[in-house]
């Protein structure tokens, strides 16, 4: 006989559909999957078999032949195991339900017949949700997370035996509320900008990284408190929307590192600058997404900047040029989304205490340090700033700066502003501005124009420099409710381009 | 001095480890460096007293391996001039010390007996004030016709040299190394700057290495090329209080430039002072003892900060130049110590910078300019 259930798959972030074929035959006993499964859907085998066993069912003594369609894409994890169950069990007339083809099923089983929770659920089940299916059986584990969506009866099962008995009418499973979302949820870890002693001159420049979406490069010395500016970061950055909360929910669900809430604050990632190129982009041998797609919708922090390794760093240009990422495998390519906001830090210096008499550094040294991170990456990162360390008064007699939720005010106003300006053009901040936008938006008063002037002619600025300034200005001038760009927001700007200042090295 | 026995004075200089000393003992038993060429055997050679095992065996491999057409060949091949010590050419400043190089390796133009050298020293970490009064001096010595030598290094050495081009004038390094060596490779491009104004000069045969015993005793070539020797910045101990005795030693002048008492960089040059060498509060300290070479200037710009016109500033600025004025601040040491908003201070700061009011340093530091 044979059974089609529905189950579901993942391609990248996004849920595909897959028909589970069980065909039980007569013929000399095997047991079969085809449709290109990966080493651990093959295994499927033994967990069904004995998943079977264990929950008082047979294992039918027969030809099995497993079919997972669409049959020429490849199919990963164990999360057909339930589906093929269900199938086996209603080929061999072990379970009758006439509303089968109502339900979706996914979940990994256990040798007892327990379900498990698997990866990636939320984004199949807004998949199944938008192809008009009307219900699905997850393991309980997952069901809170399934429960976000809207429009789909969601089931939680604990094993095997609820699934049968849910179909069969004999004892239904418990339909999933379904759960509300609140923007800013779970954002304990993000320090606030009050807590920050000092170091006001580059909060300042936060508040305009974050206003315009600017990328930004903090220099200091060890101890002068980069890291903890950059976590910051995501306390002042506008809420998530509903859709970036989803988008970024699929991606960590993907992932397996979804609890059971929906993510509803930017994440915050910095990878170490071992890292690999696959572990940043995305790839390796399962095809996760890299830490440019973890940190989508919210902050990706390199820390020690040039000691990242150069082809980590150009594996870094697509995304950070294009908002997404592809990851190439044997059979396809896959597309992440990562779009992200990047703090790079580093020491001015090898030694770290630049500009000072500390400084042991020999000049061929310090060049050779900043030429790690000059080339087409240095290019996106719009601002710089320089730090220096916290001074003993400056952290136990300064006052408290302002709190974050107050510089997010100002943050959110400059984005709307953003937004209104955009409309038409596909963009959501000041960063992503192309040439001819620039054009357009970014012409400042005649003041400005002769500061701009004056500070590449006197002040040896490159002529990399040139768009970032009137981007930044673009930013301030947003920031201070000035539709024209005047003369200090294009003063202020300046100040954010230090690389470009000829005395680094002298 | 005919082209062949030349040869034999180079071949003989460029034997490793020479040096001057043994360079004349060597010549003053067999006559002359083509004698020595012909006739020596090692056993002479051990006789001479300062002759060891090591130079002689070294003698011996040159004789071998080293042809001296080549080592004329190899003046041709990378431009040079060589002057021996009885040619017209050789500083006659140079040929009065106790122990005058032999062989001087020449890149560039300069005539030495019709300059007038003055030899500018210091620490290889200068702090900003000891480069800034090192190139004040050098330009304005190089506007009154002055030649700086100095020895290329890093620090001050660098800044008397492009403070000397700045001036307009002649400058001559003289190099711990081959004259075809670049060290440090960082001043490639003072190097070919000097060569181009200037001289690029050395005892040492080309391609060889700027090892740290060259520098002692390159340094007596700087003092002895030049009248007086300026030390700008050094500590307790180094390379320019060398030169500095060299100097003392050749009867020559030595000036110190004085600093700080609390910075370690002008605690060899206060010492110096202490001592009782000639204290340089301004170009003139240096020119004053020259009356041959030019008329004391009738008055000089002074080095000492000048007062800020404030009629020019507005309210914002007058308060970030009193600031300023009690030393170098960060900008958020700035930021607090003024009423106004990060944005409006950093607009400020640009602007005063293009006025050239202050100066933007390392660490987002200001100074007044």
């Amino acid at each position: 006989m044979l059974a089609k259930i529905k189950g579901y798959g993942l391609y990248g972030i996004k849920g595909y559909p897959v028909t589970v074929e069980v065909d039980v035959a007569n013929g000399l006993p095997m047991f079969d999957i085809v449709g290109l499964p990966d080493a651990s859907v093959k295994e499927s085998r033994e967990r069904v078999r004995s998943a079977l066993r264990n929950s008082g069912f047979e294992m039918p003594n027969a030809r099995i032949t497993v079919n997972l369609a669409p049959a020429d894409i490849k199919k990963e994890g164990a999360l057909y195991d339930l589906p093929i169950a269900i199938g086996l069990l209603t080929a061999s007339g072990q379970l009758n339900c006439d509303s089968i083809s109502d339900y979706i099923f996914v979940g990994e089983l256990s040798l007892d017949g327990s379900l498990r929770g698997v990866a990636g659920v939320l984004p199949m089940v807004i998949d199944a949700r938008q192809h008009g299916e009307t219900a699905v059986l997850l393991p309980k584990a997952n069901a809170p997370e399934g429960a976000y969506v809207e429009g789909i009866a969601v089931y939680g099962a604990e094993d095997l035996n609820g699934v049968v008995d849910h179909l069969n009418g004999r004892s239904i499973l418990h339909k999933e509320e379904v759960r509300a979302w609140q923007p800013g949820m779970n954002g304990a870890m993000v320090p606030d900008f009050a807590d920050i002693r000092g170091q006001e001159g580059a909060k300042r420049a936060m508040e305009i990284a974050a206003a315009g979406g600017h990328n930004i490069l903090l220099i200091g010395p060890p101890g002068a408190g980069k890291t903890m500016l950059a976590r910051s970061l995501c306390g002042i950055l506008p809420e998530l929307s509903f859709e970036e909360a989803l988008e970024v929910t699929k991606i960590h669900s993907v992932n397996g590192t979804l609890q059971d809430e929906i993510i509803s604050s930017r994440p915050f990632r910095s990878p170490h600058h071992s890292v690999s190129a696959a572990a940043l982009t995305g790839g390796g041998m399962k095809v996760k997404p890299g830490e440019v797609s973890l940190a989508h919708c919210g902050v990706l922090f390199l820390d020690e900047f040039p000691e990242f390794r150069r082809d980590v760093l150009e594996a870094l240009r697509q995304p950070v040029e294009d908002g997404f990422v592809t990851v190439t495998r044997v059979m396809a390519s896959v597309t992440y989304p990562a779009s992200f906001m990047l703090v790079a830090s580093m020491n001015p210096c090898p030694c770290g205490h630049y500009g000072t008499d500390q400084c042991r550094c020999t000049p061929l040294q310090i060049q050779r340090y900043l030429g790690r991170i000059s080339g087409p990456l240095l290019d996106r990162i719009d601002m710089h700033v320089e730090m220096n360390p916290v001074s003993f008064h400056e952290m136990t007699a300064a006052p408290k700066g302002e709190p974050s939720y107050v510089i997010k005010e100002r943050v959110d106003a400059a984005r709307m502003i953003q937004m209104n300006r955009f409309s038409d053009l596909g963009i959501y901040s000041n960063s992503q501005m192309d040439a001819k936008a620039i054009e357009m938006h970014c012409k400042p008063d005649a003041l400005g124009e002769r500061i701009l002037k004056q500070a590449f002619d006197g002040m040896n600025l490159s002529a990399r420099a040139y768009t970032r300034i009137l981007k930044v200005a673009r930013t301030i001038a947003d920031l201070a409710g000035s539709k024209q760009i005047l003369g200090t927001h294009i003063a202020e700007a300046v100040q954010y381009r230090s690389l470009d200042r000829k005395y680094w090295g002298v | 001095m005919a082209n062949c026995k030349r040869m034999y004075a180079l071949w003989l200089n460029a034997i490793e480890g020479i040096g001057a000393k043994r360079y004349f003992d060597i010549c003053l038993k067999f006559g002359s460096p083509e004698a020595a060429y012909r006739n020596a055997t090692k056993e002479d050679l051990l006789a001479i007293p300062n002759v060891g095992e090591k130079l002689a065996s070294a003698f011996m491999d040159a004789k071998a391996n080293l042809s001296p057409e080549s080592t004329l060949e190899s003046l041709s091949k990378h431009g040079a001039k060589a002057i021996l010590l009885d040619d017209e050419e050789y500083p006659m400043l140079l040929r009065e010390i106790a122990d005058p190089p032999p062989v001087l390796y020449v890149l560039g133009d300069i005539d030495f007996n019709a300059i007038k050298p003055i030899a500018m020293v210091g620490t290889r970490r200068p702090t900003r004030y000891g480069r800034e009064v090192a190139h004040h001096l050098a330009k304005e010595l190089a506007e009154a016709g002055v030649t700086v030598v100095s020895g290329m290094a890093r620090g001050i050495d660098a800044c008397s040299h492009a403070g000397a081009l700045a001036g307009g004038g002649k400058t001559i390094a003289v190099l711990g190394c081959g004259v075809n060596v670049v060290y440090p490779k960082e001043n490639a491009r003072l190097y070919e700057e000097i060569r181009q104004n200037g001289a690029v000069i050395s005892d040492y045969h080309f391609d060889v290495a700027p090892l740290g015993n060259h520098f002692p005793a390159r340094n007596r070539i700087i003092s002895g090329l030049s009248r007086g020797t300026v030390v700008v910045e050094s500590q307790d101990k180094g390379g320019s209080l060398i030169t500095a005795d060299f100097a003392m030693d050749q009867g020559r002048d030595v000036f110190a430039v004085p600093g700080n008492i609390t910075s370690p960089t002008s605690v060899g040059t206060n010492a110096l002072i202490e001592d009782g060498v000639k204290m340089v509060l301004r170009t003139a300290s240096i020119l004053e003892e020259y009356p041959d070479w030019c008329a004391p200037k009738v008055k000089e710009p002074t080095m000492v900060q000048q007062k800020i016109n404030y009629a020019h500033l507005d309210e914002d600025e007058i308060r970030v130049v009193k600031l300023l004025k009690e030393g170098d601040l960060h900008f958020d040491a700035i930021l607090t110590k003024c009423a106004m908003t990060s944005g409006e201070l950093g607009a400020v700061l640009t602007i005063m910078e293009l006025k050239g009011i202050i100066k933007q340093l390392p660490g987002r530091m200001y100074c007044i300019g």
